[in-house]
């Protein structure tokens, strides 16, 4: 069993740090409250239904992006991936794509998308989308070639060793870009909400409205919220991985 | 004209950072096994034993000379290959009866149908699989059945197995042999296996061809009349040590050239 009290305890450190630097004003008691204040705040921002409302507008932009992402993501990288020809045609460029900065292209998008849910959701849908297809096309480059050889012998024909072997070879790569990606897409709609103020806020935006009118009380209560969800997703994701390739690396 | 005939069948493979020269592993054999006849290729390692088997199973082309099986090119006749790395052919992704299912599978039966079928199979062989359970959670005896049931399953016409008891310890071994002696009692399907272990070799088969070091040339070709089914009791008999003798005297000699 793991031990379920030493993650506390490393929570309990954080936060006994945080009390120390605001109480001891090492930072300006104006720009960092105390943790109880930060609480506080955050259970009354919760309280309000518009909150719930940019929760909600971050969560779906994040996941319509990232779902759409991964369903094109997976299909491209197994398709590339699984000759050598198209492989070496493609890689290159891919990687070059996805070395892109996005925040680079949030102008680009604004001018495509506009500034609303779109122009969001189309920034997280070109950069998860890249990064999705080169961790499959890795896992699909990276497949046993044993198993094929096994498949071939017993009589099966390319489309069955694509279907019943190579896709499910490459899954656990493909749901490491999965994880990267799903964290990669929360940042960019936090980051795309301060900047393109279309449509809801989110909480991107209401982070940054609440530093325009110097709530930094809210600010922080707001950093928190974000990162619960961030820490949601990452956990979630976690136990779908446990639950659909638990076989991986064995 | 027998089961499986192989002809002046060349093989070489060219050396790494060289233009030119090649590994020239097998030069001109022949050899022909009848139907149903279970067959050892013996020979010190490094005797090009894993590609005259890669050879019939179609998986490599000669370089000259012909392989058939009854009448067609080798890799048109369905078969099975347990390899050396038999593991790294487990599909992890599957359940037991699942790994098992799927030549079924590629062979036009349907997954529900292929699982009845492996069930009722194995309740008769009275196999001790854990049906349910993954590769990963399998010992190695285990993983090892695992591989025997699921090459023989659908009924190939052809067996092919390459040092496949390497990894075990001498109890599981000779327990995996008497094991897939009776498996293979049961269907009789023409093989060929691959060994460096003189008793193994004799042990299973009807027959021991016994190779020399590169090129690979056939030494000795030795019929093994030891009466079926056989036990370990096998072993203590005069006539064992007479056929154990004559093939490690060839294979002495195989080694010297």
């Amino acid at each position: 069993m793991k031990n379920k009290v030493l993650p506390l305890v490393g929570v309990g450190i954080f936060l006994m740090v945080w009390y120390i630097i605001s109480l001891t004003h090492i930072i300006k008691p104006v720009f960092l409250d105390p943790p109880h204040t930060v609480f506080k705040a955050l259970l009354e921002i919760l309280l309000i239904s518009q909150t719930w409302g940019d929760i909600f507008a971050t969560l779906y932009r994040t996941v319509i992006g990232f779902s759409l992402a991964a369903l094109v993501g997976t299909a491209v990288g197994m398709l590339i991936g699984y000759s050598s020809a198209t492989r070496d045609t493609m890689e290159p460029l891919v990687d070059f794509l996805r070395s892109i900065p996005a925040t680079a292209l949030l102008p680009l998008f604004i001018i495509c998308f506009g500034i609303g849910d779109a122009g969001k959701i189309a920034l997280i849908v070109f950069t998860a989308t890249l990064i999705i297809t080169i961790y499959t096309m890795l896992g699909v480059k990276n497949c046993n070639k044993a198993r094929q050889r096994f498949a071939k012998t017993v009589g099966a024909s390319q489309m069955d060793i694509f279907k019943k072997i190579v896709f499910f070879e490459a899954l656990p790569s493909t749901f490491a870009g999965l994880r990267t990606s799903i964290s990669l897409a929360l940042i960019l709609v936090i980051v795309a909400e301060m900047i393109m103020m279309g449509g809801k806020a989110g909480l991107g935006g209401r982070i940054y409205l609440a530093r325009y009118g110097t709530d930094y009380t809210e600010m922080f209560a707001l950093i928190v919220v974000c990162g619960l969800i961030g820490y949601g997703l990452n956990r979630g994701f976690q136990t779908l991985g446990n639950k659909f390739i638990h076989w991986a690396g064995r | 004209m027998a089961y499986i005939e192989i002809k002046n069948i060349c093989k070489s493979y060219p050396v790494q950072g060289s233009t030119t020269e090649k590994l020239e592993v097998l030069r001109n054999l022949n050899l022909s096994i009848e139907k149903e006849e279970f067959v050892c290729i013996f020979g010190p390692n490094g005797s090009g034993k894993t590609t005259l088997l890669n050879l019939v199973a179609g998986l490599l082309p000669p370089d000259k000379g012909k392989i058939t099986i009854s009448g067609n090119p080798p890799g048109k006749v369905k078969s099975s290959f347990i390899f050396q790395n038999f593991e790294e052919t487990l599909l992890p992704w599957r359940t037991c009866l699942d790994n098992i299912a799927f030549p079924l599978e590629v062979n036009e039966m349907s997954r529900k149908e292929a699982r009845k079928k492996i069930v009722a199979y194995l309740d008769k062989t009275q196999a001790e699989l854990p049906l349910n359970q993954f590769p990963y959670q399998l010992s190695g005896g285990q993983k090892q059945l695992l591989v025997i049931y699921r090459a023989l399953i659908f009924q190939p016409k052809l067996f092919l197995l390459d040092e496949p008891f390497n990894a075990l310890d001498y109890d599981m071994r000779t327990s995996m042999e008497e094991k897939l002696l009776s498996i293979w009692g049961d269907n009789r399907i023409t093989t060929l296996f691959v060994s460096h272990e003189v008793d193994e070799a004799i042990y299973l088969s009807d027959r021991v061809i016994v190779l020399s070091c590169l090129p690979a040339e056939i030494i000795a070709d030795i019929k093994v009349d030891l009466k079926r089914p056989r036990t370990l009791e096998v072993l203590k008999t005069e006539e064992y040590s007479e056929l154990r003798n004559s093939i490690l005297s060839a294979f002495r000699e195989g080694y010297r050239r």
